[in-house]
């Protein structure tokens, strides 16, 4: 009478194989990959860049405007139209954009 | 010796790094060769397995503590395990499926062909549903309890006991009719 098979005869055998050393660089990879990896951002940490970086462009814009505009007791000459574009052409892209949005509609400067 | 759960947890939430060595050194082998018994491939194994240390050390806050870590901890590398078998449209496990597993070993560099019996044995395990095969590698390769089965599986207690003896029995089976 055929017998059933006996668990016993392999045991926790398999014929699976790892190459030498393979779980030690298993484990190195698993640390390479956590340390390369930023961590995750919090909802705390983004809210906190985005009003950096608010706060860090109002400052740029503001000081821009200071510098364009300020015409103060020591001025003494009267800015021309081809010096006002050679100072916007020094500016960067986003500046630029960034001053022609503001005041392209503004009443008084276009009177 | 060892190192038992409550100690990685407790080591894990003090010194996450320190924990983490902890968890690393009691799991990377049962938790490759678990991954390895359902995938096969070596390369396979190796990047899911790697994976799921990279989502545990990440996600630790989320682990209930009233749950086993081990139970924890082996789900995760079965969702790793079934994500990369969903890549081969061919080979599809899926927990939901009580269709039987593609049932044979694929070719693989790291795999002694000349063992008869231990490759024989690992086809019927690859020919049964997914429940069934995890159910009765996690037993009766890692020597889990019941209720550990039941957790990573999503089953109940009932159930698992029932995908073991199920698939021990198919197991025999063809075990039997493929002399």
């Amino acid at each position: 009478m055929k017998r059933d098979f006996d668990f016993n005869k392999v045991g926790k055998r398999m014929p699976y194989t790892v190459p030498d050393n393979f779980f030690t660089e298993m484990e190195d990879n698993v640390y390479l990959e956590l340390n390369a990896q930023p961590p995750v951002k919090t909802r705390r940490h983004r809210t906190f860049m985005r009003m950096a970086i608010t706060a860090l462009t109002t400052a740029a814009a503001t000081v821009a405007l200071v510098l364009i505009l300020d015409k103060g007791p020591h001025a003494v000459h009267t800015t021309g139209f081809a010096e006002v574009e050679q100072a916007f052409g020094n500016l960067g892209a986003e500046d630029q954009v960034y001053l022609f949005s503001v005041y392209q509609d503004d009443i008084f400067m276009n009177e | 010796m060892v190192v038992k759960d409550k100690d990685i947890i407790l080591a894990m939430k003090e010194h996450p790094d320190k924990g983490f060595r902890l968890l690393m050194a009691r799991f990377k082998e049962p938790v490759y060769w678990h991954i390895r018994r359902l995938v096969v491939s070596h390369a396979d194994a190796q990047d899911a397995a790697q994976e799921t240390f990279v989502r545990i050390f990440r996600s630790f806050c989320r682990f209930d503590e009233s749950g086993s870590l081990t139970a924890w901890i082996y789900r995760i590398a079965t969702n790793e395990a079934l994500r990369i078998l969903s890549r081969y449209p061919d080979e599809q496990l899926s927990l939901d499926s009580e269709d039987a597993g593609v049932g044979g070993m694929m070719a693989d560099t790291y795999v002694d062909y000349g063992d008869l019996e231990t490759v024989k044995l690992q086809n019927a395990i690859l020919s049964l549903p997914a429940k069934q095969q995890i159910a009765f590698n996690l037993r009766y390769y890692d020597e889990l309890d019941y209720k550990e089965i039941a957790d990573i599986t999503g089953s109940t207690v009932p159930a698992a006991k029932a995908n073991y003896h199920i698939a021990k029995d198919k197991i025999i089976q063809y075990m039997n009719s493929h002399d």
